[in-house]
């Protein structure tokens, strides 16, 4: 409780009565100074007019009080002076809100289909299936909600761990599972991957090199990549079809040439 | 409105709930319009003097002390409604002037609009009497 140099020509009693009412408000050192300043000058308006110091200080009130009232009202008009301060607030709030909302999207909903773990996705996934069509469709139930309009959820995301093998993990760790709404604000739904697979499914039929170049590309495009996480999954099963088909062809031309 | 030691709030409810009930009093009450209303008849004034013109133009009814002054000043100044000014007096000292913006003349209006709704509704349930000449505010 150091009474404040402003206060310094002032009797010790209202020194004090000023430095109880100024740690009471708990203010910033130049909003202290200032407010310091301006009840020294209401003392020394009040004893010039000739009124007794005692009754004076009787007007302070309560230090706590007094302090509180004040603090409060000179942190408002404080951040009134500066509006550029209140607006990145609203602004941080407006963010927080809304990657409230993205998180509870993410992680409220639960997908079609769950499994156990991983690996029993995984299973399921390299599992026979009547062809690549189905095989996909397995997965987008392992990630989507319901329906054409269905939405990628967290659970989807761990089902195959698809954000994890992106990211180069085993594991989502707590920072990652707080940052999937920044990576997943608006991934594609359940009818968009499905259409966007069958491009692919079409691309990796036709024996040019249209489906590397295409795949490379998605990849090489993050928020692309991350929009269409789900696509990840039958790349590598649609790659080494495309292997095995090229390389029965290969064994195979020679013979048909061959009179 | 004056607070003293003595009659300040006791354990009534959390500290700082009752700063705060306090604070809507204290903006709810006559104190803003009257601050207003001197401040638009004299242009700009420092705290004493608002205290002193305020006791002195009611009869003591709006008695402020500094508890109750100065965080009605910094909040009629965050809402825009007052600037303030330093200044330095002949005498060499430094004092804080007060005075009304546009946005205080435009809300000085709605208080009187305000008040006088209130006075003509408490003269006509008789809580009132009516006052046959305007009762001058002393300079």
């Amino acid at each position: 409780m150091k009474p404040p140099p402003e206060t310094a020509a002032l009797p010790r009693r209202a020194r004090e009565r000023i430095a109880a009412s100024l740690d009471a408000a708990r203010l910033r050192r130049a909003d202290r100074e200032e407010v310091a300043a301006e009840l020294v000058a209401h003392i020394d308006d009040g004893l010039e007019c000739g009124r007794d110091l005692e009754d004076i200080l009787r007007d302070f009130g309560e230090a706590r009080e007094t302090g509180a009232l004040i603090g409060r009202s000179v942190r408002r008009r404080r951040r009134a002076r500066f509006p550029a301060l209140r607006a990145a607030k609203t602004f941080t709030l407006a963010i927080a809100v809304v990657y409230v909302g993205l998180f509870a999207r993410l992680h409220a909903r639960a997908p079609e289909r769950q499994w156990k773990s991983p690996a029993a996705a995984a299973a399921a996934w390299r599992a026979a299936h009547e062809s690549e069509r189905a095989a996909f469709e397995t997965v987008l139930a392992s990630m989507y909600t319901e329906g054409e309009d269905g939405r990628l959820t967290a659970a989807g995301l761990r089902a195959f761990q698809a954000f994890q093998a992106f990211q180069g993990k085993n594991a989502p760790s707590l920072w990652s599972i707080a940052l999937e709404p920044a990576y997943f604000p608006n991934p594609a739904r359940r009818g968009e991957a499905r259409r966007e697979f069958e491009r692919f499914l079409r691309l990796a039929e036709d024996p040019g090199p249209a489906f590397e170049t295409e795949r490379d590309a998605l990849l090489a495009d993050g928020r692309r990549a991350l929009r269409f996480v789900a696509l990840q999954i039958p790349f590598e099963r649609l790659a080494a079809t495309r292997t095995a088909i090229r390389s029965r062809s290969h064994s195979h031309s020679p013979s048909r040439r061959t009179p | 409105m004056r607070r003293s030691e003595e009659d300040a709030p006791s354990a009534d409810g959390p500290p700082d709930r009752r700063v705060a009930r306090a604070e809507r009093e204290l903006m709810r009450g006559a104190g803003p319009a009257a601050v207003l209303a001197l401040l638009a008849r004299r242009g700009e004034m420092y705290g004493y003097e608002l205290v002193a013109a305020l006791s002195a133009g009611s009869d003591g009814a709006l008695d402020m002390g500094q508890a109750t002054l100065y965080p009605l000043l910094y909040n009629l100044e965050a809402k825009g409604l007052l600037k303030a000014t330093w200044r330095e007096t002949p005498a060499g000292r430094r004092r804080k002037y007060y005075a009304l913006t546009a946005k205080g003349r435009r809300r000085l209006d709605a208080h009187r609009r305000e008040w006088r709704a209130v006075t003509r509704a408490l003269t006509r349930l008789g809580v009132l009497e009516r006052v046959p000449a305007r009762v001058p505010i002393a300079p």
